[in-house]
């Protein structure tokens, strides 16, 4: 095969990819109002539509994230617009796994088609599509391993935060007896809640490995299996914040509103590693060596 | 006299006694502090508040550059070494308070989780089962129902039993805190030992470790410190290109969503002659002594060699030029990318980068590079030139006489790492056997009810998959089943 030939199929298959992730990113939106409605009115149909809505999304978005690895003949999360992409997919993935024992819950649904939609946008609006040759520092076998389950554990995250919100906003109403159109109830209530700590407990060794065999492949490629750089530093954060949130969930006097707060800024500080800390070594001029990831 | 000094001695033996009382108080308050659970998340909080300053201030930056950069806060970031905060006396007493709330966490615990006599706290039966069994030999059916269910007992006494089920949560929790304390050993090793240096290869010369500085207490280690009576001899390096051609997209946000939208079919790939991207760089590398070769290995980025306590890894190329100006005698030596001030022309010029190895085509094809090295001027590619070939800018004659590829080494002696690894692999087994695993305690006793038994049962669980609803009806099947 020819060069050319190469490159005209590599753009007839980018041109295809770049409307169907545009859909993508529409119908995220589109379920993301409908959760909006549903959380105004509680009207129990136009949560059940919103979530048919991001099911049927999250096959489209699986669709596209293997024409993606077809057409860069590798795993297809390396730059930061593949990367949104496949958070954006790994968030709604597990909200639509996690949550099917609480099928009329759909307040969580909100947050987590709001990121997905936020996601695909800054992956379509800001990023290039460009497909790049691995720069000799990724070709590792830890490559993967590390940020796949990186993600896991970021999109389990995100299910918990989005979980966490949702209790502290239908609580109140759930305590004066107004949480039924919205699926919860007193004696289900604490169920729900429990959720996020679960889902906490699930993400955290995943995040432990990430953090392990991230330390593990920088000694490989780099020769210090940490350096302080602010995207390492950072995970840790994270990492030392849901520390804390599992302490104080074993300790009573910290077990309600003070734990569901850690949890959020656990939240807030994986939202930092991931995106965050680019920012901040942009605007600071630190230097990182995860400039790949910029 | 006698009894002044009776009485001096009295005074200061009670002194010694008042002393010693408050020492012992500051040794149990001390105690009772670091085996708090709140001490762990105030220690914490603050350790995540160092991380994220950390993360504010260039790390092994200059004072004086950060001065000059405009930094702001200037006496706290001397006074704190903000600059340096990883190693600053703040964040290792930090550091070291923290290690020690674990430690004495874990030591304090260890006698409630490993105790031989299991205690299930006050008994607060939640369930009420009625039992198809005689009062007489209701105990030995229920203990029968418990082992078909997986229960093991663990205490008996005399109001209640207790019978567990799957792995010891609490035993998990302490090894994976056990765990952590040798992680942080292991980090320790390699704040007080470590050391690291740099030594750049040229083709068929031998290079000896010289390390500028060694670790902080490397004195300590003598007779196990690393030798560097050893060569490294580099046989062979060479560059593995691939074609990566660059896509023609627009970057304002209205044309992308019109591509998006199938409107603006406005996107292309360009692939021009330097459309290459680095795939791999590989060195043959020979550990020599005298005359005998000791180890040799193909280091690759990823791929570093381990080699007399040292681990060698490739860090980057440097690429460097021999050129001559007409016929000048003199011969000029320039870096790749640096700039080339050239007698007789207005601009400087640069060389490199030098292109030399394969390259993989986008149809799979491989290909050897004609070796070759781009000169530019501003930006624009001027002329390109062979080793040992010449070519003219503006009239005056550029020759290549040498060009040198040399692979730059980074070397470590780090005696935490294996440390290291296994406590971390460790920590994420128990941690992960603890979070995901399940563990069952029930406790139990059996009344009499109208001359019927009654099973009084409470259970209590941990780990994610642990399903109390499904043991309890497990439990009513084996118990059903007995009958039969």
């Amino acid at each position: 095969m020819l060069s050319d030939t190469v490159l005209s199929r590599d753009v007839f298959l980018l041109g295809i990819e770049l409307r169907l992730f545009w859909s993508i990113a529409f119908i995220y939106g589109f379920s993301a109002l409908l959760f909006l409605i549903h959380s105004v009115s509680g009207e129990g149909s136009t949560g059940r539509l919103a979530r048919s809505l991001l099911s049927f999304n999250i096959v489209l978005h699986t669709g596209l994230i293997v024409l993606r690895t077809f057409e860069a003949g590798r795993a297809p999360f390396e730059t930061l617009y593949e990367s949104l992409s496949w958070f954006a997919w790994s968030a709604s993935v597990t909200y639509i796994i996690v949550t099917r024992r609480w099928k009329d819950v759909y307040l969580p649904g909100l947050f987590v088609s709001s990121l997905s939609l936020g996601a695909c946008l800054y992956s379509l609006l800001s990023r290039s599509p460009g497909i790049t040759i691995l720069p000799p520092a990724l070709q590792s076998y830890w490559f993967e391993w590390h940020v796949v389950f990186a993600f896991f554990s970021y999109a389990v995250f995100v299910v918990s935060a989005s979980v966490e919100a949702s209790f502290l906003i239908l609580d109140p109403f759930v305590k004066r007896g107004f949480g039924r159109a919205w699926g919860l109830g007193a004696e289900n209530i604490e169920e729900f809640h429990s959720l996020s700590k679960r889902l906490v407990m699930f993400g955290y060794p995943f995040l432990t490995f990430a953090i392990l065999s991230g330390a593990a492949w920088a000694n490989e490629a780099w020769g210090r299996y940490w350096s302080w750089d602010p995207k390492e530093t950072w995970s840790l954060v994270t990492w030392t914040v849901f520390t804390i949130y599992l302490h104080s969930k074993a300790i009573p006097k910290y077990q309600g509103l003070p734990a569901s707060v850690i949890n959020i800024i656990g939240f807030v500080c994986m939202m930092m590693t991931f995106l965050g800390v680019n920012w901040l070594a942009k605007l600071l001029g630190i230097p990182s060596l995860h400039v790949y990831t910029v | 006299m006698y009894i002044r000094f009776r009485m001096e001695t009295a005074a200061v033996n009670s002194k010694v006694a008042k002393s010693l009382n408050a020492w012992k108080v500051f040794c149990q308050w001390t105690e009772r502090k670091l085996s708090s659970m709140y001490t762990s998340v105030y220690l914490l909080a603050v350790m995540a508040l160092f991380f994220m300053t950390g993360t504010i201030f260039p790390q092994g930056g200059e004072y004086e550059e950060y001065e000059k950069a405009g930094g702001g806060f200037l006496f706290i970031v001397n006074a704190l070494s903000l600059l340096e905060f990883f190693t600053s006396p703040v964040f290792l007493i930090l550091s070291t308070i923290l290690f020690l709330n674990i430690a004495v966490c874990t030591w304090k615990r260890y006698p409630l989780v490993f105790q031989a006599k299991r205690d299930a706290g006050p008994f607060a039966p939640e369930l009420s089962i009625d039992l198809p069994f005689t009062v007489s030999n209701a105990h030995e059916e229920v203990g029968k129902a418990l082992k078909k269910a997986g229960f093991r007992t663990v205490a008996r006494n005399t109001s209640y039993a207790v019978a567990e089920k799957g792995l010891p949560y609490k035993a998990l929790t302490w090894l994976y805190h056990a765990g952590l304390i040798a992680c942080l050993f292991g980090f320790a090793l390699t704040y007080f030992f470590a050391f690291e240096g740099e030594m750049k290869l040229k083709l068929r010369e031998p290079e000896t470790v010289m390390p500028e500085e060694t670790g902080r207490l490397m004195g300590l280690l003598r007779g196990y410190t690393p030798h560097s009576d050893f060569h490294l001899y580099l046989e062979r390096f060479s560059t593995d290109y691939a074609e990566s051609p660059r896509l023609e997209y627009p970057s304002d946000k209205l044309s992308r969503l019109a591509i998006g939208l199938g409107w603006n079919k406005n996107i292309a790939y360009e692939l021009t002659e330097n459309s290459l991207s680095v795939k791999d760089w590989r060195a043959k590398i020979k550990v020599v002594k005298g005359a005998r070769t000791l180890a040799e290995r193909f280091v690759e980025i990823n791929e570093p060699l381990k080699y007399g306590g040292y681990t060698f890894y490739l860090m980057d190329v440097e690429q460097s030029f021999k050129v001559r100006v007409d016929n000048n005698p003199i011969v000029l030596e320039t870096n790749a990318g640096e700039d080339l001030i050239v007698p007789g022309l207005d601009d400087p010029l640069r060389l490199g980068p030098w292109r030399t190895g394969t390259v993989k085509r986008l149809n799979n094809d491989i290909e050897v590079l004609k070796p070759h090295v781009p000169v530019t001027r501003k930006g624009e590619e001027v002329a390109r030139i062979s080793p040992g070939g010449s070519a003219f800018v503006d009239g005056t004659k550029i020759t290549l006489l040498d060009a040198v590829e040399s692979p730059v080494l980074s070397y470590r002696y780090d005696p935490g790492v294996p440390l290291l690894w296994a406590a971390g692999v460790f920590v994420l087994i128990m941690m992960s056997l603890r979070f995901f695993g399940y563990w069952f305690e029930a406790a139990y006793n059996i009344e009499e009810r109208d001359g019927r038994p009654v099973l009084e049962i409470r259970i209590r669980s941990a780990g994610l998959i642990a399903d109390e609803r499904h043991v309890i009806e497990r439990l009513k099947y084996h118990l059903s089943r007995q009958t039969r």
